[in-house]
């Protein structure tokens, strides 16, 4: 059953942009919140780990920052801190950047849950209870 | 925008504990290559799916499917370039 957009809906995407699994808590959904929170925040931790502070930079790396922006506050707060490569090669930068960039599109799907879940009924219900649609 | 770590020395001494290990060999591309599908797959299953226990056990399931095709890219490739 498909519903209209209500503003909750867009609140709970919303969420789920500025920290991975946030939204999902919002509906209710507990287990979910903690699974794709940790998963995308732990790949997101591995990235930066990976480039040593180095692999979020939107102005070294403005299309793969495109991506890494959808992971939320983790990146805005990652560009903001992050190191500059001082004349040392960072072996495993690329690696970082890669890990960093999937982490936020990893996200976008997590958003997409979130706004499908709402769409089939479960925000409407206030606290998002068990849903009734159907799984592919 | 100005890096904060600049302000922070800490931050910018930060260095990974992998970089002792050197430039990354066949292997070690290999491990994250086997990490970060297996993450892909994990959040991608959990799409439209509540039940984690199926979410991850479709994940596996596809995940192992990836790495047999993968396999089989590779050993293509591989002979590839060994004939050529």
């Amino acid at each position: 059953m498909m519903r209209r957009m209500s503003p909750r809906t867009g609140y709970h995407v919303l969420l789920a942009w500025v920290l991975p699994g946030l939204g999902h808590l919002a509906q209710g959904r507990r287990g979910k919140a903690l699974y794709f929170g940790c998963l995308v925040l732990l790949m997101y931790a591995l990235g930066i780990l990976l480039g040593e502070g180095a692999s979020v930079s939107a102005t070294r790396y403005p299309y793969h920052f495109y991506g890494q922006s959808l992971a939320g506050l983790p990146v805005l707060i990652g560009n903001m801190l992050g190191s500059t490569p001082a004349g040392e090669t960072i072996l495993r930068l690329e690696l970082g950047v890669l890990f960093s960039t999937v982490a936020g599109i990893l996200n976008l799907v997590v958003m997409v849950d979130v706004y499908e879940f709402a769409r089939r009924g479960g925000a409407a219900a206030g606290t998002g209870g068990a849903p009734t649609g159907a799984s592919r | 925008m100005t890096s904060l770590a600049v302000l922070h020395p800490a931050l910018q001494a930060f260095r990974s504990p992998l970089a002792v290990v050197g430039p990354m060999g066949l292997g070690e591309h290999a491990a994250w290559f086997l990490l970060i599908s297996l993450m892909t797959f994990l959040v991608y299953s959990g799409l439209r799916e509540e039940d984690l226990a199926v979410v991850v056990r479709s994940a596996l399931a596809r995940w192992v499917r990836f790495l047999v095709g993968s396999a089989v890219l590779f050993g293509c490739f591989a002979a590839l370039s060994a004939w050529l």
